[in-house]
């Protein structure tokens, strides 16, 4: 294998499995009960909204 | 002959800046003459000048990501080639040269142009404006570090698709990145579906890596955070730059 492949799939490969291990790794320690919520909620204004449904 | 030779870097990077300098000018042009039409716009329209102008140097930093592919343009053009390829200077010179050009003069070069520009019309605005000299216009240092970080990653990207294809250089290697960034993002669906990462989905874990850092409420983050970030903001990079690198010398070697 030439060196300028070998090191592109190292480039490819090595920061995926290094995030992907950061992440599982940290994942144990991490408490999601008191993680923000991805996304907002919706309130009771946003259930009484009188715009009309889309089909 | 030696491998890095001061002189001979300096004439290269001369001859190099003289050869593509549409190129290399480029993003030192384009950002400083948008940044005056809007200054003659808002001081004509009566408000003063009062911020970085963030946004122009992003602008400038696309257009030095887009030159990025075409900076081995020379060695592969048949007409070209045997002329570059025959220049008395070594691998490493023509690489670092290159690097130079591509990388830290868009960046640091139009850090100090857009600051004098910004600065001539936040003092214009002093004079002609009732609201009187906001103060010294600075580039935020976090910002800086944010912006460059992903220059950093996205021009060594670029660069190195340029080695790699022979033809429409900067197309295929978007093509390529999206392709790459799906598999990814199908790697980690993949893993939540199959309960490898069952405690809490892999898209949560990503939602908590952006978020986090506002509310700095996480337990653990700082080490998912700083894996995450040495991993695409400086191992990715380095490992393609070593891969350009070594692609410029087989490409050399082969013509």
């Amino acid at each position: 294998m030439k060196k300028s492949t070998f090191f592109l799939v190292l480039a490819l490969v090595v920061p995926a499995l290094f995030s992907l291990a950061g992440i599982l790794v940290s994942l144990e320690k991490v408490d999601f009960s008191v993680a923000p919520p991805l996304e907002q909620a919706p309130t009771e204004e946003d259930a009484e909204d009188p715009r009309p449904q889309a089909f | 002959m030696k491998t890095f030779d001061p002189g001979r870097f300096l004439s290269f990077l001369r001859f190099d800046v003289g050869a593509r300098r549409q190129e290399v000018f480029l993003p030192l042009v384009v950002p400083p003459c948008v940044v005056v039409l809007m200054g003659i716009l808002r001081l004509s329209s009566g408000e003063a000048f009062t911020t970085w102008p963030t946004t122009a140097f992003l602008m400038g930093l696309f257009l030095a990501v887009g030159a990025a592919s075409k900076a081995h343009a020379a060695e592969k053009n048949p007409l070209t080639a045997p002329f570059f390829c025959l220049l008395p200077v070594s691998h490493a010179e023509r690489f670092v040269a290159r690097l130079l050009t591509g990388l830290a003069l868009p960046f640091f070069g139009q850090c100090f142009v857009l600051t004098l520009v910004a600065n001539l019309f936040a003092g214009l605005s002093g004079l002609l404006l009732p609201q009187g000299f906001g103060g010294f216009l600075w580039p935020e240092f976090k910002t800086l570090l944010n912006v460059g970080g992903g220059f950093f990653l996205l021009h060594s990207v670029f660069f190195t698709g340029g080695l790699f294809f022979q033809k429409s250089t900067g197309l295929k290697t978007l093509l390529c990145a999206m392709v790459y960034g799906f598999v990814l993002s199908l790697v980690g669906v993949f893993l939540t579906a199959s309960g490898i990462a069952e405690r809490a989905s892999f898209l949560q874990a990503m939602g908590a890596l952006l978020s986090a850092e506002e509310t700095g409420v996480l337990e653990g983050y700082q080490t998912m955070t700083l894996v995450f970030r040495l991993s695409w903001f400086a191992l990715f990079p380095l490992l393609l730059f070593a891969a350009a690198a070594f692609k410029a010398r087989e490409l050399e070697v082969r013509e």
